[in-house]
């Protein structure tokens, strides 16, 4: 046991330390334990890897990104912004205000959170330094309403969870609504906060101010967006696959002939991006599942389990070490990666303790999307520092406050299991 | 990116293989929705589809150096010897690549007699997908390793190419 588990971490650090890709790692690593130790003919790796990929609903995961990338090409995110410019006005924070809210609404069609920085932030960011806000502050809250991403359904992170911990993920689309717009609202808070102190207004010069109607007007297709996509899974008629290809063919009738943005010829730049994201997420799951397979095999993750329970067994501390555990580990490791190497590994610590697993997984799912604002490895801070041209360094001044905050929805929702439970628990009924 | 640039042969299978995954995808809502029949093969061909995407475009992400790394630990690898322990890292990699090619060809030709359920597709050509993209990948690798191993400074400037890249 002890040697298996030496062996199987030993082999996945040193492929780190070596600079292979994580994904890889875990495949190398397991091959080796089942090479060594001959416990399951060589052919387990094909089967476990066809397995493991040929799924229905992560086929919704290279199709959210490609709606995703087509929306961030198509016009789309401009067209909300506009029309959450025309509601907000001119206030204190106003210019932040409108990012989170166009990122909350763009986090309702796309599945990630560097997609909504890099769509929202794009725009929201120079707009922002143009009316005095300073670049460390235009960075951090571009980055921080782009934890949103993976909050605020649909959800490549949660469906991922989704998948290794074999629940609904049409119930952790619904259980993540209350948790994300929670989180919306303490970003707006601390948004206000920081704008009063330094004195960031709204914009100054408007140009021609349009009507409230023409800009409804314009937005109108982009609205509609996420009313289908998560209507048609919140009222159980779509499949949250479909509502994913419904996703990718709607952009892209809105981007080509209505709001005539999207060239046809884009077509090919536009979903080789999306192989490129999906090419290396997807291969992580394959590669995963064997690694965790071969861990079961083993029985590491009993094991593991019951180190931890003959320490506490109080549900409490658990939650909170494992709220610990993720946060460092979201500092430093992708969020991807992370899910499917330690879903497996917690689950059989939290479960016997009757902790739910749609719980768990928006405690998990959390904990990684403060991880994209938490340096060493914050992909949002790097995409928004890198939009409003600063260094990475530099975006950190506001880290603490806006931290902070994340922090105390983190704990709301890891000690009180109603605020995701509530409504999945309802719609079932 | 211009359009006239070459891209590899693997962008232009993955973007064959999702634009019919989306078709096909589509199809089967609209008929499942709109004419109220389900269509029993458009679930299985867009799954099976699925595979050979995922696979290929693992090698796909390989021509674009994508693939997720945790930096933070190779960055302790001091800066002299660290091209060389990349450049170990990636024949490991591709050695690894080689081998589940090998595993997987053996497997998709011992599935010869099975076929798939709704179009009676043959099984071993469903998994053949993952052999086919473990097999471009170790060749990207192989040829990475090349240019590698005459020009070492590549190894660290990747590192930094996949920050920008995640901007």
């Amino acid at each position: 046991m002890t040697m298996t588990l030496l062996l199987i971490f030993g082999v996945f650090l040193i492929t780190l330390f070596l600079n292979i890709p994580i994904a890889m790692g875990l495949g190398i690593a397991g091959l080796t334990v089942v090479l060594v130790e001959d416990a399951v003919p060589l052919s387990f790796l094909i089967q476990t890897t066809f397995g493991s990929s040929d799924s229905f609903p992560l086929l919704a995961i290279p199709f959210f990104i490609l709606a995703g990338e087509i929306m961030s090409t198509g016009g789309i995110a401009r067209r909300l912004i506009d029309f959450v410019q025309n509601i907000v006005g001119s206030i204190t924070g106003s210019l932040g205000l409108i990012t989170i809210i166009a990122s909350l609404i763009f986090a309702a069609i796309s599945g990630s959170g560097a997609a909504t920085v890099a769509s929202i932030g794009a725009i929201t960011i120079p707009y922002m330094l143009k009316n005095g806000y300073s670049k460390p502050y235009a960075a951090s809250i571009a980055a921080s309403a782009g934890t949103l991403g993976p909050i605020i359904p649909p959800s490549i992170t949660f469906i991922l969870y989704g998948v290794m911990a074999s629940v609904s993920i049409g119930d952790m689309f619904i259980a993540g609504l209350i948790p994300g717009l929670l989180m919306a609202t303490a970003l707006v808070v601390i948004n206000y906060i920081i704008s009063k102190k330094e004195g960031f207004g709204g914009a100054k010069n408007v140009g021609e101010k349009i009507s409230f109607w023409k800009s409804l007007n314009e937005a109108k297709w982009a609205l509609l967006a996420p009313v289908i996509i998560l209507g048609g899974i919140y009222g159980g008629i779509v499949t949250p696959t479909e509502a994913a290809v419904i996703a990718v063919v709607y952009s892209l009738i809105v981007s080509v002939f209505i709001y005539k943005e999207f060239k046809l010829n884009q077509l090919l730049d536009v979903f080789l991006r999306a192989t490129t994201v999906s090419g290396t997420i997807m291969i992580f799951v394959s590669t995963a599942s064997f690694f965790g397979k071969v861990l079961a095999l083993k029985q590491i993750p009993q094991y593991i389990a019951g180190v931890i329970a003959d320490f506490t067994t109080n549900p409490i501390i658990i939650l909170l070490l494992i709220n610990i555990f993720l946060l460092i580990v979201g500092a430093f490791m992708e969020t991807v990666a992370a899910i499917l190497l330690f879903v497996p590994l917690l689950l059989p610590i939290v479960l016997p303790l009757g902790i739910d697993p749609i719980h768990f997984g928006i405690i998990v799912c959390l904990n990684l999307a403060l991880g994209l604002i938490t340096p060493p490895l914050g992909l949002n801070i790097f995409i928004a520092s890198n939009i409003a041209r600063i260094r990475f360094e530099q975006s950190l001044k506001y880290f603490i406050p806006i931290f902070t905050t994340l922090l105390i929805v983190l704990l709301i929702v890891t000690f009180i299991p109603q605020v995701s439970l509530f409504l999945p628990n309802l719609l079932s009924k | 990116m211009s359009d006239k640039k070459r891209r590899p042969i693997e962008g232009y299978m993955c973007f064959g293989l999702l634009l019919t995954m989306t078709f096909v995808m589509f199809i089967g809502v609209i008929f499942r929705y709109v004419f109220n029949a389900s269509l029993s093969w458009s679930e299985e061909l867009s799954r099976y589809l699925f595979i050979w995407f995922i696979f290929i475009s693992t090698s796909y992400a390989v021509t674009e150096r994508a693939h997720i790394r945790v930096e933070a630990l190779n960055g302790l690898v001091p800066k002299k010897i660290r091209p060389y322990i990349n450049i170990i890292g990636r024949i490991i990699w591709f050695a690894f690549s080689l081998f589940v090619t090998y595993l997987g060809v053996t497997y998709a030709l011992s599935m010869t007699t099975s076929v798939s359920a709704a179009m009676k597709l043959p099984m071993s050509l469903v998994y053949f997908g993952i052999p086919l993209g473990y097999f471009l990948m170790s060749l990207r690798l192989f040829f990475q390793i090349i240019e590698s191993i005459k020009n070492p400074e590549i190894e660290i400037q990747e590192i930094h190419d996949d920050l920008v890249k995640e901007e």
